[in-house]
């Protein structure tokens, strides 16, 4: 590799880093507590749900969404998803059917008596916060898109890097680390061999949370282009409000005859996101562990209770659906979620000492500054 | 050997391995989360060894 040619790559390096590691440093810091958020909610949660009535029939979904509706007058359902291990149904509310996440009410209710379960604790509410500025910053969307600005600018440094492995590397053999030398030295063997060995799984959790900051914006264009077909039957017609709406439990077991060998995983009822402004949205997933990550929407006509059919989702939103369980680590058991923690430990460590490095070089700080001999990182 | 699979050689046979135990654990349980424990192993594994074995031997 050329003089000039190490030269443009190494700027490559620095501006892509320079442009993005205080966010990717907010990132890891703040997704390692959130990698175990189920642990910590089990933890703060010790005590098991006891159902009022369990005995007795099962209510129905119409009979929840009724209940739901008591308790926040005036609202319009939204969402309806169901708990795995337990029979609780979890309703979301909100003022209008296109309400922001900010404005929507999620309440849950025990499906053998119709109470209120109560909230799982969560510390004064720090896993949401944790969620919240990983997502997004609290700044909506702009904030989703600009850290997936950071991301690609983030994978821009990782391939640099990768590049600039080869220079470095060309006379030394794998696994270096230089522990008797300068403390500049010792950093710089650090910052490459763990870049270098962290690459599948960085690219991988990076990647995918690019990916992941474009929900709002690949769901939105699979409602509008692939179910436009669906809306076009309706030509001027409002949102149904709750009193016009068919039967929702009729509705849900009609779904279910229709998508044999899938499983209920939730309903976005008409207007919003991830539905027509006209249909109920039955999402189903599969019962193998590959495509349980895989939801299909059963569509349901709201008024009529018809079924208009199964709906696959297009790639984008399956590789979508896929890059989720990639980015949180959440699909093979405890084991995987350590490991999880420990590389983005070791990212933390690449991060800094990547900064560390630059600072260096610039002669920020006091220390060995970078012999001639060396290639610059 | 040429220099190239010299400076990259493991480099990638750890990405190929990270990469497949991440795929493979989403194909299914019990063995297949074992495929993934292992692939994002080896990147630990091959710290321990540089830090621990290799930079002790050079000394």
């Amino acid at each position: 590799m050329s003089r000039s040619a190490i030269r443009i790559w190494s700027g490559i390096h620095t501006w892509t880093s320079l442009v993005c590691t205080l966010f990717l440093l907010m990132l890891c810091v703040t997704g390692l507590p959130i990698i175990f958020h189920d642990e910590f909610e089990a933890a703060l949660n010790p005590s098991e749900f006891t159902p009022g009535n369990p005995d007795g029939p099962m209510l129905d979904l119409d009979q929840i969404l009724d209940r739901s509706l008591e308790n926040r007058p005036g609202e319009v359902p939204l969402f309806m998803s169901f708990d795995i291990d337990r029979p609780v149904v979890n309703v979301t509310t909100g003022p209008t059917p296109d309400a922001p996440g900010g404005a929507m009410w999620f309440e849950r209710f025990d499906q053998t008596d119709g109470s209120i379960v109560a909230a799982p604790a969560d510390a004064g509410g720090i896993m949401d916060f944790l969620v919240q500025l990983h997502t997004d910053m609290f700044l909506g969307l702009p904030g989703k898109l600009f850290l997936g600005a950071m991301g690609l600018s983030f994978l821009l440094a990782v391939l640099s890097g990768v590049v600039l492995y080869w220079p470095f590397m060309r006379k030394h053999r794998f696994g270096m680390l230089r522990l008797e030398r300068s403390a500049r030295t010792r950093w710089l063997d650090y910052h490459n061999l763990l870049g270098v060995i962290t690459l599948g799984w960085v690219m991988v959790v990076g990647g995918t949370g690019v990916i992941n900051t474009l929900d709002d914006v690949i769901y939105g264009y699979w409602r509008d282009a692939a179910l436009a077909d669906l809306i076009a039957e309706y030509p001027d017609r409002a949102v149904p409000s709750p009193d016009e709406m068919a039967s929702l439990d009729q509705a849900v077991t009609a779904a279910i005859e229709a998508a044999p060998n899938m499983t209920l995983q939730f309903v976005a009822f008409p207007g919003g996101t991830f539905s027509t402004d006209f249909h109920y949205a039955i999402f189903l997933h599969g019962d193998t562990p590959l495509t349980e990550h895989l939801i299909a929407p059963v569509l349901v006509d709201a008024v009529t209770g018809e079924v208009a059919g199964l709906r696959e989702m297009p790639w984008y939103a399956k590789a979508l659906a896929l890059s989720q369980p990639l980015h949180f680590g959440d699909y093979a058991g405890l084991p995987l979620k350590i490991l999880w923690a420990l590389l983005d430990l070791l990212t933390i460590v690449v991060l800094i000492s990547g900064l560390y490095l630059w600072a260096v070089r610039k002669g920020y700080l006091r220390g060995a500054r970078r012999s001639s001999a060396e290639v610059p990182a | 050997m040429s220099r190239f699979w010299r400076v990259f050689g493991w480099p990638l046979v750890i990405l190929g391995i990270s990469l497949a135990g991440l795929v493979l654990s989403l194909i299914g349980n019990g063995v297949w989360d074992a495929a993934g424990w292992v692939g994002l192993f080896s990147p630990l594994a091959i710290l321990v060894w540089a830090r621990f074995v290799r930079a002790r031997s050079r000394t």
